[in-house]
């Protein structure tokens, strides 16, 4: 059974932009620790939850900071005693947890708890003097101070799961942004590896599949990064889908998608073989294209070509998917959300899954044909409250009156008239997690 | 092929928990302070104490039981109508009585005085013949039939045979409150077996060899607590002044349960504790609490534990400003009726600050029946004599310690979700709660910005957050809805009002009072939320009680700076809010707990996979295998350069 941690940074993202503000000094921003230190104090603190490492680190380099800065009134024992707070407060967290966790009657001595996860004693030493006798001397102090900060790195800021892609931690900024550019640039290389394999005849030599072989990796650690909230799949796909790398480009209506298929293939049949989160990733990300276009037209190109991919995407992810159980259920999604979007194309998807599958004609040709119908009744009712239960979707409005309103807004926010007031209830129940406008 | 190892096969039989020695027990005790439900159950001793896990854990004063004892529940101050008089009988002594299984799975149970039935789960209990009492409340045959919650957690009300030929009737019933079961695992296996479907509820006896290994107590009112309450009981039906009771105790020594048998003894068959954490309540009560607090919550409209008034300390301790946490008592008792006598369920706080508080709210609120709860210290009990010479003392012994199923943050999450979860159906006066996870509940959209903001500033009791981060701090966090008087929308703000003596408030000094006018005293973060910033003296004064009141309490869903909405889930019907659409309200944050619960409901009700493949903010997969286990290497050296 899974478990779940609750934090308070946002996604493990924002912990190792916090990370990297705190622990690299040389950045050209002067202001980045202090914002760190803000932040975690500030906010992270007070949402609860807060690792004592991070804030054991927080405190330790605000002290620290409040060395640095200029302040004429700073006393001596100012000082002494912010860096002596930070530091009493950082040892005796670290041990009373550790006692705590022991679960003993007679609970081990501070010094026996340091001694057992590794603390220098030398901490326990200093925290006992800091206490119970004279304020140690400023020179002791900031000594200390630096030696934790490279203690609390060791045994918890350098073992967070990163992304393994090369130099985005050293710049200290992990963000989708820097992810999306290597996708971007894999991706492309891909495109014109096979291109020019398939120009000069070449696309079945040895040396050629050594190629792909290097992409396939390449894609594969991307895949991996941030995979504890699987962020690397997600932006995987993103790229991918939305920068229209799967349409070939001068495409008419009604050509075939084959080429497009044969120079994508080894590549996707390969990672969705590896990594069984990505083929709904992707049957999602084109089911979105699909709906999320503002009309559907029976014209479009573009959506032609995602259509077709989509069903291929489903086709292959049956063929090659390590994980068996995946694929029934996402025809069946893809189907729903076929049944939900009626158009032109999702239309077109929607016949073809049910042509292909006879237990989804049983679950769904009812429905699908009903679907049909409403796209194509001229009166229509807004069933808002009724609409919104049944599924996740931005907006579940039938196509042909989507088309007079604006499409993919929320129906909530559409009209202008409602803003003047200063509450009312949302339309929709939502569908996304707390946090998260829907 | 071989068969598949069960769980239990594989892990060796659970530890039978029914019979604990003194030793475990403590123990038990002492653990079940500290292992959250959600955190992962370390097994091996040697990974106990690695430096990376320790780093991990949050230090926020939960892991030293005994020195910053301040977890204080609010202040519930209780008004009971005049009562009629009650004798209540000796302690009752053994015996089952008779048992009839009916064809609907009720029970007809037929007791001699003394006498006593128990029973685990959810049932209406109705007295056909003679007399029987439960929870301290007496029931008679003209006594409509009571919902009884008895979950395992919690000590089992008893129901006591109180003259021979009693014949009472325990009835299945529509549970309403199991839908919680489905969306937080705190509230899972605590009613009763699954493998009956004809009954909700079973006899005690059966769920003791219960595979949830509960171990279940009842819930005994022992002779000395018998005669105090007695003696209460004749003081409040003899006496025409006013009567106000205390229960004075260190934490867990059982102040709320006796509070609630007072209760359920002064006032004839009825039931209520009432909010969630970090508030203070005003309830009038008419019916008999028979369940722990969070199955009966009181709101405006209940008809049975009505809502009066309600003020908010935003925190679950008054560490950080007890002068405010009095004023809000005192204030909150000014609007008791004075014909009926009031029960206040103080915090268990009761050295340091918190006998200091005590001595205060003794004093401040005419405090005239003080319950003295064993153990305590002598010196507090002297003060509180010297303090309030008027008033009578009674004395309790020691209760037996029990270990607990739930520490006291999941307790609060418990009251909290339920909180939100109830609503109150206009034709039954039973509460009900809805079983819709939280995050797809349909928010209120409130305008924080602009020409139509209705919420006038966002509060921050206790620490303020960096108004760079007010957003981040408020985004998915607990805030509580306070509503200002109107007239005084000025002075509210205003510091140093609560610290006045409140009973000159009558006057007209509101008036000339030098408050800065409060649209100056706001500022606005570059979201455009509103806020007060503190003063250079530290924390932000607190809202004065004689001028807001706490309407309830609130879920910030999301955050549309865009638009500049707040998105809030809040307990409130339509028409409640509806009525608050045209008056000043203030957000108030403070230290509520992270609403943990709320984050994972939809993750329960929907299974194991589904939902964590989207961004869910705030909350991680932790595998059940990994992390611990996997190397580390270590990166950079720190400080580079």
């Amino acid at each position: 059974m899974p478990r779940y941690t609750i934090h308070p940074w946002r996604t493990h993202t924002d912990l190792l932009t916090v990370r990297a503000q705190l622990y690299h000094v040389d950045t050209p921003a002067p202001d980045a620790r202090r914002h760190a230190v803000d932040r975690i104090l500030s906010c992270w603190k007070l949402r609860g939850n807060l690792p004592h490492a991070v804030e054991s680190t927080a405190l330790l380099i605000d002290a620290q900071l409040h060395h640095q800065s200029q302040n004429a009134d700073r006393s001596d024992f100012a000082l002494r005693a912010v860096y002596t707070a930070a530091f009493t407060r950082f040892v005796t967290g670290f041990c009373d947890i550790g006692r705590s966790r022991e679960g003993l009657l007679q609970p081990s001595s501070m010094l026996d708890v340091a001694k057992r996860i590794g603390m220098p004693v030398r901490f326990v030493g200093l925290r006992h003097e800091a206490v119970h006798e004279e304020l140690p001397s400023l020179g002791r102090l900031v000594g200390a101070v630096q030696e934790a900060l490279r203690w609390l790195w060791e045994v918890y800021w350098s073992r967070l799961e990163v992304s393994d892609l090369n130099g985005v931690e050293g710049n200290g900024k992990v963000d989708d942004g820097e992810v999306e550019n290597e996708v971007r640039r894999v991706l492309k290389a891909f495109r014109s590896s096979r291109r020019d394999a398939f120009r000069t005849n070449r696309q079945r030599a040895a040396e050629h599949q050594s190629e792909v072989e290097a992409f396939v990796e390449a894609c594969g650690r991307i895949l991996d990064s941030n995979s504890r909230d699987r962020r690397g799949v997600g932006m995987f796909v993103k790229v991918l889908v939305d920068e229209r790398f799967l349409v070939p480009s001068g495409r008419s209506l009604g050509d075939s998608m084959d080429g497009a298929f044969t120079l994508w293939d080894p590549l996707l049949s390969r990672l969705v073989e590896s990594h069984h989160t990505l083929p709904a990733a992707l049957v999602q990300r084109l089911q979105a294209q699909l709906t999320e276009s503002t009309v559907q037209s029976s014209k479009d190109v573009t959506s032609e070509a995602f259509a077709l991919w989509l069903l291929h995407a489903l086709e292959f992810s049956n063929t090659y998917a390590a994980h068996g159980s995946t694929d029934a259920s996402l025809q069946a999604a893809t189907l729903r959300t076929c049944c939900l979007y009626p158009g032109h194309w999702t239309t077109m998807v929607g016949q073809r899954l049910l042509d292909r599958d006879a237990e989804l004609i049983a679950d769904y040709q009812a429905l699908f044909e009903a679907s049909l119908l409403v796209a194509n009744s001229e009166v229509m009712e807004e069933d808002t409250e009724v609409g919104a239960a049944i599924d996740c979707g931005p907006s579940e409005l039938p196509i042909s009156t989507r088309d007079e309103l604006v499409a993919a807004k929320p129906l909530a926010l559409l009209d202008d008239s409602t803003a003047a007031v200063g509450w009312r209830r949302a339309l929709f129940a939502p569908c996304v997690p707390i946090g998260i406008v829907a | 092929m071989a068969p598949k190892r069960n769980a239990q096969e594989a892990f060796g039989k659970p530890v039978d928990q029914t019979q604990l020695s003194a030793f475990a027990a403590a123990r038990l005790a002492k653990h079940s302070n500290h292992v959250p439900a959600y955190e992962v159950p370390l097994e091996d001793r040697e990974l106990l104490l690695d430096a990376t896990l320790l780093a991990r854990v949050p230090y926020d004063g939960s892991h030293e039981g005994t020195t910053s004892d301040v977890e204080s529940e609010p202040v519930d101050a209780v008004a009971v109508p005049k009562p009629k008089p009650i004798t209540i009988a000796r302690l009752p002594t053994s015996g089952k009585g008779v048992v009839k299984e009916g064809p609907d799975g009720r029970l007809t149970v037929t007791l001699r005085n003394n006498e006593t039935a128990t029973y685990v789960g959810e049932y209406d209990l109705r007295v056909l013949d003679g007399i029987a009492s439960i929870y301290g409340a007496v029931l008679v045959p003209t006594s409509s039939p009571r919902r009884v919650y008895a979950p395992s957690t919690h000590a089992l009300p008893v129901i006591i045979g109180r003259r021979d030929g009693t014949v009472v009737e325990v009835l299945h019933v529509e549970s309403t409150i199991r839908v919680l079961d489905k969306l937080s695992p705190l509230f899972r296996n605590i009613w009763r077996r699954e493998d009956d479907p004809k009954r909700t509820f079973q006899t005690s006896e059966h769920t003791a060899d219960d595979e949830s290994q509960h171990s279940l107590l009842s819930l005994e009112v022992d002779q000395r607590t018998e005669t105090v309450l007695s003696r209460l009981a004749m003081e409040v039906e003899s006496t025409a002044r006013l009567t106000r009771i205390l229960a004075v105790g260190a934490k867990s020594s059982g102040k709320s349960t006796f509070n609630r048998i007072l209760c359920n003894a002064l006032i004839n068959p009825g039931q209520p504790e009432f909010g969630p954490a970090g508030q203070l309540s005003l309830v009038e009560v008419t019916a008999p609490m028979l369940g722990p607090p969070f199955t009966h919550p009181a709101s405006a409209r209940s008809p049975e534990y009505r809502l009066l008034r309600a003020h908010t300390i935003a925190a679950t301790s008054f560490k950080d400003d007890p002068k405010h946490y009095v004023a809000c008592a005192t204030e909150l008792v000014q609007h008791a009726d004075r014909q009926y006598p009031l029960v206040v369920n103080s915090c268990g706080w009761v050295n340091g600050l918190g006998a200091s508080v005590l001595q205060d709210l003794t004093q401040a609120l005419n405090i005239t029946q003080v319950v003295l709860l064993e153990p305590l210290d002598a010196a507090l009990t002297a003060t509180l004599q010297t303090a309030c010479s008027d008033a009578t003392f009674h004395r309790l012994p020691r209760q037996p310690v029990r270990p607990t199923a739930r520490t006291p943050a999941e307790s609060r999450s418990m009251q909290t979700m339920a909180y939100f979860h109830h609503r109150v159906a206009k034709a039954t006066s039973e509460p009900r709660w809805s079983s819709k996870a939280i995050s797809s509940r349909r928010p209120w959209l409130v305008s924080y910005d602009g020409p139509h903001a209705v919420i006038q500033a966002v509060m921050s009791y206790g620490t303020s957050p960096h108004p760079d981060f007010l957003a981040e701090t408020l985004d998915g966090s607990l805030v509580a809805l306070v509503r200002l008087d109107t007239e005084y929308q000025r002075e509210v703000f205003s510091p140093s009002h609560h610290t006045a003596t409140l009973d000159s408030s009558t006057d007209g000094n509101s008036e000339s009072a030098s408050a800065t006018p409060s649209s100056s005293l706001i500022k606005r973060t570059k979201d455009g939320l509103p806020y007060i910033p503190p003063p250079p003296s530290g924390a932000t004064a607190p809202l004065d009680p004689r001028f807001s009141d706490c309407v309830s309490l609130a879920l910030v869903r999301a955050i549309d700076t865009q638009n500049k909405l707040l998105h809030l889930v809040t307990p409130l019907s339509e028409s409640q809010v509806a009525a608050l659409m045209d008056q000043p309200l203030v957000i108030v944050r403070g230290s509520f707990d992270t609403p943990e619960w709320a984050y994972l409901e939809d993750l329960h009700l929907n299974g194991r996979e589904a939902g964590m493949e989207a961004e869910r903010p705030w909350v991680s997969r932790t595998e059940a295998v990994g992390i611990e286990g996997a190397v580390w290497r270590l990166r950079h050296p720190p400080l580079a350069g």
